[in-house]
């Protein structure tokens, strides 16, 4: 097991390699770039100034140093500063990493649990009305466009019975509250991006578990567990839901990029402060270290994520455990 | 001695459409005394395996279950769900085919045998479980009982997965064990050996044995008692060792059909015709269609159970034997 984690580990190395390479060269294909966008739209800039510029940022070199120079800082986890604040990307990253992850790992539960739940019930009530009642509530979410929802429930929610803000993460007077209301008042702001979010991954969780349960529970060794006169209870939500829980991990691991990316018109529609926004700013901006710092970041941790889906999948399977 | 199994009228449907129906079993009448060793032969398909799992109640969903089956006096058909706890595993213990399928693969082997215990019997001191556990195992006649004791059901070969399988269908004492189809997917070698194992806990726990199989062999080799199912029916139920007992034609070409070892022969001798259709509930005999004995009385009506000698008999012309 160990031996398996370090090799997996090191795989991670090439892999990220190649993922840098190629982010580092498209943007740097994508036509227009840093000096275009921000000075050449503006008459007044002089090609000198520009050149300058150019030379300022190490732009005026060829791509290939470019790289180089980016992968021989990357080695000592220096991305960078911002070319549009100045201010190191790491720390821009922080600032809004935390956001996100509030955000979509709260989302992430709240869809794995209510999908499990969903899906094991209409398993065991298969073709019932609660079954298909849960089908099409569940593919709506999953057909809903998530802004067109939010903009709805943030209507009905926020203006017209005005119980949940509309907007950001904290109210404008978070820092004058007392802990409990800080609590409150976040868990508020959370409330609808959290549903949101949550209900549109719902049809996707439940409709998997709920195979994989149907197909467990026809399992000889269910049938063996009857009848060693195991109460129906413990055969179904331990025997029976254990087995059917392992493609859900792989569906827990594919949800990991997710988790970190954040999603920008979500993020917008919330004015949220998340990695997002961050990247999408960045992006339009060409802003080359805080877009290189962002990818390079969110694809090391979804490999990360991965990698940690394959080894609790080796925790709950013991067929896998061994080979 | 008391009939510890009493079915009567036994009728079980499966239904596949909605205007469609199986019937997997008809009109089964069997009594069975505490301590009989008793085999249930047949065909593929034609019910052997719905009898073993309706004596604990546990069909599919879309099962029919008609008339009566009393185990120790008690009617089995009107219990519940939780009622049928204290039949399964206390009263009758169950083992399937494939031992490998009906392991769960995600438990150690040690958990699959404490759980039962643990909940049934109401033991919760770890080590009194454990020395149960591995009593179990040695019974069932494991050589390392500790080593498999902590192994999950892939690492086990088939035939130590069956031992197992016993061990649990056994962990709350049962009196009556029904086997079904219990080797069928182990190597010859390792069916004899499950099958004296068999033989063995019978005596030593006085079980009431019911071996559901398709292969006369075993049958003959671990009972006395035989009963032959054909199309979801009894055809013959009793003391048969050879083709000359057998009373039923059916019975007697399935012994002929055995291949001689000591002869040499060109072809195998088989049964003529197709199993019926199960789709089809019969107003005749359901073997008159492959019955070289069978007239026109057979092709239109049912035959009444009749006793001929120790053995009983669905036929309207019996052989003499």
């Amino acid at each position: 097991m160990r031996n398996y984690i370090i090799k997996r580990l090191l795989l991670l190395v090439p892999i990220l390699f190649g993922i840098t390479l190629i982010t580092f060269s498209i943007i740097h294909l994508t036509p227009g770039g840093f000096t275009t966008v921000n000075l050449q739209m503006d008459i007044r800039t002089s090609p000198d100034s520009i050149a300058r510029l150019k030379s300022l940022y190490g732009l005026d070199e060829p791509l290939y140093i470019q790289y180089l120079k980016w992968l021989k800082r990357f080695i000592f986890f220096d991305f960078g500063n911002s070319f549009l604040d100045g201010r190191p990307v790491l720390i821009k990253v922080a600032e809004r990493l935390p956001a996100t992850l509030l955000l979509n790992i709260s989302a992430l539960i709240l869809e794995f649990f209510i999908g499990i739940i969903l899906g094991v019930t209409s398993a065991l009530k298969r073709n019932s009305f609660y079954d298909k009642s849960i089908t099409v509530i569940t593919f709506m979410g999953y057909s809903m466009p998530s802004f067109w929802l939010a903009l709805i429930l943030m209507f009905i929610f926020g203006v017209k019975l005005n119980l949940l803000p509309i907007s950001g993460l904290k109210s404008v007077n978070f820092d004058f509250l007392n802990t409990g209301e800080k609590i409150i008042d976040i868990l508020k702001h959370l409330l609808l991006p959290v549903f949101i979010t949550a209900f549109g991954g719902l049809a996707y969780i439940s409709r998997y578990v709920k195979n994989s349960m149907i197909e467990t529970i026809n399992q000889q060794f269910i049938k063996a567990s009857y009848a060693k006169g195991m109460p129906e209870n413990i055969i179904i939500y331990k025997h029976a839901l254990k087995n059917s829980l392992l493609p859900v991990i792989t569906l827990l691991g594919l949800s990991l990029p997710g988790l970190i990316g954040g999603s920008f018109i979500f993020e917008t529609i919330f004015a949220w402060p998340g990695m997002g926004r961050l990247a999408y700013e960045a992006a339009v901006n060409f802003d080359y270290p805080v877009i290189m710092g962002v990818v390079t970041m969110a694809a090391f941790l979804t490999l990360l994520g991965n990698l940690l889906a394959d080894i609790s999948y080796a925790l709950i399977d013991p067929r896998i455990r061994y080979k | 001695m008391r009939n510890i199994i009493e079915i009567k009228d036994l009728c079980v449907n499966y239904k596949i459409s909605s205007n469609e129906k199986i019937y997997a079993l008809k009109n089964i009448n069997l009594n069975i005394k505490k301590g009989e060793t008793v085999a249930v032969v047949g065909e593929s398909g034609c019910g052997k395996s719905t009898l073993a799992v309706s004596m604990i109640k546990l069909l599919p969903e879309n099962a029919e279950i008609f008339g009566s089956i009393k185990i120790d006096n008690e009617e089995i058909l009107d219990k519940n769900n939780q009622q049928l706890l204290d039949i399964r595993g206390k009263k009758i213990g169950m083992i399937f085919q494939e031992p490998g399928a009906s392991l769960n693969p995600v438990f150690s082997i040690k958990e699959q045998i404490e759980e039962t215990i643990k909940i049934r019997e109401k033991i919760s001191n770890k080590d009194v479980l454990k020395n149960i556990g591995l009593n179990l195992l040695k019974e069932v006649g494991i050589k390392d009982e500790k080593r498999v004791y902590e192994s999950y059901p892939h690492q086990l070969s088939g035939g130590l997965q069956q031992r197992v399988m016993i061990a649990i269908a056994l962990s709350l004492s049962p009196e009556i064990l029904v086997a079904d189809e219990p080797t069928t997917s182990l190597d010859v070698t390792v069916q004899a050996q499950i099958i004296e194992l068999l033989k063995k806990l019978k005596i030593k726990r006085n079980l009431t044995t019911i071996l559901i199989t398709h292969d006369l062999h075993l049958a003959l080799e671990l009972c006395e008692r035989i009963v032959v199912i054909y199309a979801g029916e009894i055809v013959e139920d009793g003391f048969i060792r050879s083709a000359k007992d057998a009373h039923h034609p059916y019975t007697k070409a399935l012994f002929e059909i055995i291949p001689d070892i000591k002869k040499k022969i060109k072809k195998f001798k088989v049964i003529k015709g197709e199993f019926p259709d199960m789709k089809e509930n019969f107003k005749n005999c359901s073997f008159s269609g492959r019955c070289e004995f069978s007239k026109a009385k057979c092709r239109r009506y049912q035959p009444e159970v009749v006793r001929v000698g120790k053995n009983y008999v669905k036929c309207f012309y019996p052989l003499k034997g």
